[in-house]
């Protein structure tokens, strides 16, 4: 009896993906020790754990928008993050007294253009996939055209020190550095998880994702609620943007490609589910500081932007072959 | 009596609704649309330069939506055809000399065969792996070796090559229709075949196709091989348009090639439509470019504005699939 417990106990603690990428990230950070001395030190995981926050923003928004299903997801995170970056920037100008209102007008822009996928998913039954690659295509050209070249303004301070700068104090005459980025992140961890896994909301998007025609007979507006959820990634992935141009100060049209195609990935090695109904951005967490520190190693290593292009490819397909293959039915 | 003349009267209202069942017929009627708003813009649109110089813009992509058609038939979809062709540039201008064309030429199928053909037939066919997710994984794995080969756009592309794309056969007949002419007569031999027959059946009926004894894993596969020909025969034609290997130059086409099949009335679940209708589709993609670049609207709103036909395309031919739907089905 005993042997059994303990016997299916490890097996669901095997199957249970998220142990298996915390353990892949402790791997990781063990590798990231043994190529480069130091990797380990507090001060080096404070900082790399800083870095992955714009990444889990974007990967929160991806997975809300994977678990409520329908083979979900939306590419155009990077164009959202650039829309956040640049319209921020040109809103804020250097000046805190800008940052209120300007946070608020970029979030209401980016849950607009998030909802735009969401009406394309949802009422004309286009791809998530294609429909978020042609709107972030266009929203990326509409910034080009509007920019022209110039990207205008600049963070404030209170913006560079939430973004950059970090939470200083003392403790066992010990001086304590904790980025304020990762503050916010366990802030908005927090609310996020325990809105998926312990409110009606939460419940109800799972709930569209693993049966949607279930949910919709249950009298649930799955349509509705579709939209809303790429509308709240189009807000996640400006409010990265804001954040992210915080953290560099100036604003750049290029900066939200490279984190495309992370963002999937991060989420997929979190473990969830790519049809839907499944996964928690615990995972996804766990899958964006993973990436984000892979990414470090790599540049550490002197490799160039086509071979860590190539490993990233390379990783996306071994995930897709281990995580998602479907039953031959 | 009365009853039998009732049943031969076709009202307008049938006719229509035949005509409009015919999933090319839409895009036909776009196709002559289009050209007369050409020929009004532009008076010579129908002389012999004129028509040569379009067919040399136009026929990667109508090459590219062949083989996208092909896939998209079978019920799979391929995302990583732009990046395939760029990889046949890049592998085929930074080796090649004036003496080693053909070899260089042979080499490049090869590759596109084993990564665009084999690669994603394998991954979608004997490891389920869903095509939307797997071939964007494939593209951006291929993106990554093309980076790699040739981290800059550059190359060597001797000169009597890429002047036989420009050149006229037997002083009638652009090198370009000529090439286009070559492939349509080897789609009309593989028409015959039973390979044919069973791609139309697994895109219709993927259950179905399996109890009917079809191997679909394996037809999968030789339906992305076929597909790889055509498209490293775009990537061929991209390269002697432009000259250079350039990781870059292939992107567009994936999205492109998938707008090109939609508008041609091909239904992107499968099974049904024509390849036929995907030259019309590329042929009005193309047309509908040379009108935003007569009218005159700068390069960066080209991007925009492009971006939104792929988006408008889709919404329109999601059009019958709700008109289904609330008819309450």
């Amino acid at each position: 009896m005993d042997n059994y417990r303990t016997k299916t106990f490890l097996k669901k603690l095997i199957n249970d993906n998220v142990i298996i990428a915390f353990i892949l990230l402790i791997l990781i950070f063990i590798v990231g020790e043994i190529i480069v001395p130091g990797f380990m030190a507090f001060s080096h995981i404070m900082s790399v754990l800083q870095a992955s926050f714009f990444l889990g923003i974007l990967a929160l928004g991806q997975t809300i928008v994977l678990i409520s299903g329908k083979e979900g997801l939306d590419l155009s995170v990077g164009s959202n993050l650039t829309v956040g970056v640049l319209l921020g920037a040109a809103l804020i100008n250097g000046k805190n007294i800008n940052l209120p209102l300007a946070i608020i007008v970029v979030l209401i822009v980016g849950f607009a253009l998030g909802m735009v996928n969401g009406i394309g998913v949802s009422f004309l039954n286009i791809s998530p996939l294609i429909m978020t690659i042609a709107w972030g295509m266009v929203i990326q050209g509409a910034l080009l055209f509007i920019s022209k070249g110039s990207y205008p303004g600049k963070a404030s301070p209170i913006l560079e020190t939430l973004g950059n700068g970090s939470f200083k104090f003392n403790i066992f005459s010990n001086f304590i550095k904790i980025p304020w980025a990762i503050i916010i992140w366990i802030f908005i961890s927090a609310i996020a998880i325990f809105i998926l896994k312990r409110t009606t909301i939460g419940y109800i998007l799972y709930g569209i994702g693993s049966n949607d025609r279930a949910a919709g007979l249950l009298g649930i507006k799955t349509k509705i609620v579709r939209i809303l959820t790429y509308a709240f990634s189009g807000m996640l992935a400006v409010l990265s943007g804001i954040f992210l141009l915080g953290y560099v100060g100036n604003p750049n049209i290029n900066m939200g490609d490279k984190y495309v195609l992370p963002s999937v990935v991060a989420v997929v090695i979190g473990g969830v589910s790519l049809g839907g109904g499944y996964g928690s951005y615990l995972g996804a967490i766990i899958g964006s500081v993973f990436l984000t520190t892979l990414t470090s190693i790599l540049v550490t290593l002197g490799l160039t932007e086509g071979q860590r292009q190539l490993i990233t490819g390379v990783v996306l397909i071994i995930l897709l072959l281990v995580y998602t293959r479907r039953k031959k039915d | 009596m009365i009853e039998k003349n009732n049943q031969h009267k076709l009202t307008f209202k049938e006719l229509f609704i035949n005509a409009y069942k015919d999933s090319s017929f839409p895009s036909f009627i776009i196709l002559i649309l289009l050209i007369i708003i050409n020929v009004s813009l532009q008076h010579n649109f129908f002389s012999y330069t004129n028509v040569k110089s379009n067919f040399l813009t136009f026929t990667p992509l109508i090459l590219a939506s062949i083989a996208q058609a092909i896939i998209i038939i079978s019920g799979s979809v391929d995302l990583s055809i732009g990046a395939s062709m760029s990889l046949f540039t890049v592998i085929t201008a930074s080796i090649m000399t004036d003496s080693n064309v053909i070899p260089v030429l042979i080499l490049g199928f090869i590759a596109v065969f084993i990564v665009s053909g084999f690669l994603n037939g394998i991954i979608i066919g004997k490891f389920n792996i869903s095509p939307l997710l797997a071939t964007y994984g494939t593209s951006a794995l291929i993106l990554g070796i093309a980076m790699v080969i040739l981290p800059n756009a550059g190359g060597y592309v001797p000169k009597f090559f890429y002047r036989f794309y420009q050149a006229d056969i037997l002083k009638i007949l652009p090198a370009s229709i000529f090439i286009l002419i070559i492939v349509m007569i080897i789609w009309f031999g593989i028409s015959k075949t039973v390979t044919y027959r069973y791609i139309y059946a697994i895109g219709s009926n993927r259950e179905g196709a399996y109890a009917s004894g079809i191997n679909v894993p394996n037809v999968r596969i030789v339906t992305h091989l076929i597909a790889s020909f055509f498209i490293a025969v775009a990537g061929l034609c991209m390269l002697m348009a432009t000259a250079t290997g350039d990781y870059r130059s292939g992107l567009p086409f994936s999205l492109n090639s998938i707008a090109a099949v939609v508008i041609g009335g091909i239904s992107l679940s499968g099974g049904k439509g024509n390849v036929w209708g995907a030259v019309v589709g590329a042929l009005v993609l193309g047309l509908l470019n040379n009108i935003i670049f007569f009218a005159n609207i700068s390069s960066i709103y080209q991007i925009f504005a492009k971006g939104m036909i792929i988006v408008l395309s889709l919404a329109i031919a999601a059009v019958p699939h709700i008109i289904k739907e609330k008819s309450g089905i």
